[in-house]
């Protein structure tokens, strides 16, 4: 019995490797997605028919896109992939360092999150809008052509904003985990949790750097592409 | 257009050849495939579009682009042609080519 997958593939109708599209996509520029794609997609479909078969073709298809896809990279255009690939790399070191320097358990609490990342949100959207927020996401992540330059002023201010907002309560967040730890002090079993409690205090402001850092270079992505002259 | 703007590279050189041997035929799969058939050049789809910008810049080429079919995913062609810039390039880097070559014996 021949299903509809084995049919597809036989007839040479199946679609190239999704994956290596998808990264290629995130390389591309805007105006060349769809050629770019388009031909590689005819060639693949030839090349399965062709005596070659599905693995060569899979095999030339994931090729064809890495290359390409380093090109763009290479060139600055993929603007996105550039930023994904140093966001991935910031996580990495971010990962490393933890693990060097301790448990990663120590740099884990829900609390200090709670008081920094909800509320710079909060903020950022009191300042600007949500339709802000949802636009400064969809930028830092994709490589749209027509955007206008009003719509990309509004998106990096939402980002600053929000990366500010996190700075500042980091910084309360921090003071308030001083004033408790002060306020402590002398009691009884205060000397047990000193290291924790002064590791915690320490966290919001950690959380915000990291927002912050990570929301500036979106920022910057943004800035570069849409509004610097 | 600065000085080095109107000298062709040799890969350059070998795009424009494939746009005039595929004329009206002339995108990117073709002109790909076209290389590979004739001179065994594998190059990436992202390099030779990479050339063609560059060539589109300098005013050699100029595209537009065409029908999106089944086979393409529904994505549309982009046909690329030879502007009267790009032809004199040709023939000036052939020139040049042919002058550099002559009486030259190994």
């Amino acid at each position: 019995m021949v299903t509809e997958d084995t049919c597809s593939s036989k007839c040479g109708n199946r679609k190239p490797p999704k994956l290596a599209s998808n990264i290629l996509m995130l390389c591309l520029p805007a105006h060349l997605k769809q050629p770019v794609l388009g031909d590689l997609e005819e060639e693949f479909k030839g090349l399965e028919k062709s005596k070659r078969g599905k693995i060569s073709a899979d095999y030339w298809y994931w090729k064809q896109a890495i290359k390409s896809a380093l090109i763009y990279i290479w060139q600055g255009r993929g603007s996105t992939m550039a930023y994904l690939l140093g966001f991935l790399f910031f996580v990495a070191i971010m990962f490393l360092e933890m693990l060097i320097s301790g448990h990663l358990s120590t740099f884990y609490n829900v609390p200090s999150m709670v008081v920094v990342l909800p509320p710079a949100i909060a903020l950022g959207i009191a300042a600007t809008s949500v339709s802000s927020l949802k636009l400064a996401f969809r930028l830092a992540f994709s490589d749209e052509d027509n955007i206008e330059k009003t719509d990309a002023r509004r998106a990096v201010r939402f980002l600053r904003v929000m990366g500010n907002q996190s700075i500042f309560l980091g910084c309360i967040g921090f003071l308030t985990g001083a004033i408790s730890i002060s306020d402590h002090m002398g009691r009884e079993g205060f000397q047990d949790n000193t290291g924790v409690a002064v590791a915690i205090m320490f966290l919001p402001l950690f959380y915000a750097m990291i927002i912050k850092c990570v929301l500036y270079s979106a920022d910057q992505k943004i800035f570069g592409k849409y509004l610097e002259d | 257009m600065s000085r080095k703007d109107i000298y062709l590279g040799e890969f350059e050189h070998i795009v424009l050849l494939a746009i005039l041997r595929l004329g009206a035929d002339a995108y990117g799969m073709r002109m790909r495939t076209t290389i590979n058939d004739l001179i065994h050049r594998d190059v990436s789809i992202g390099a030779l579009y990479a050339t063609l910008e560059r060539l589109e810049k300098k005013k050699f080429v100029k595209s537009r682009l065409g029908e999106a079919t089944a086979e393409r995913g529904g994505r549309a062609k982009r046909y690329f042609e030879l502007t009267s810039l790009g032809k004199s390039a040709l023939t000036r880097t052939r020139s040049n080519l042919e002058t550099m070559w002559r009486d030259i014996s190994w």
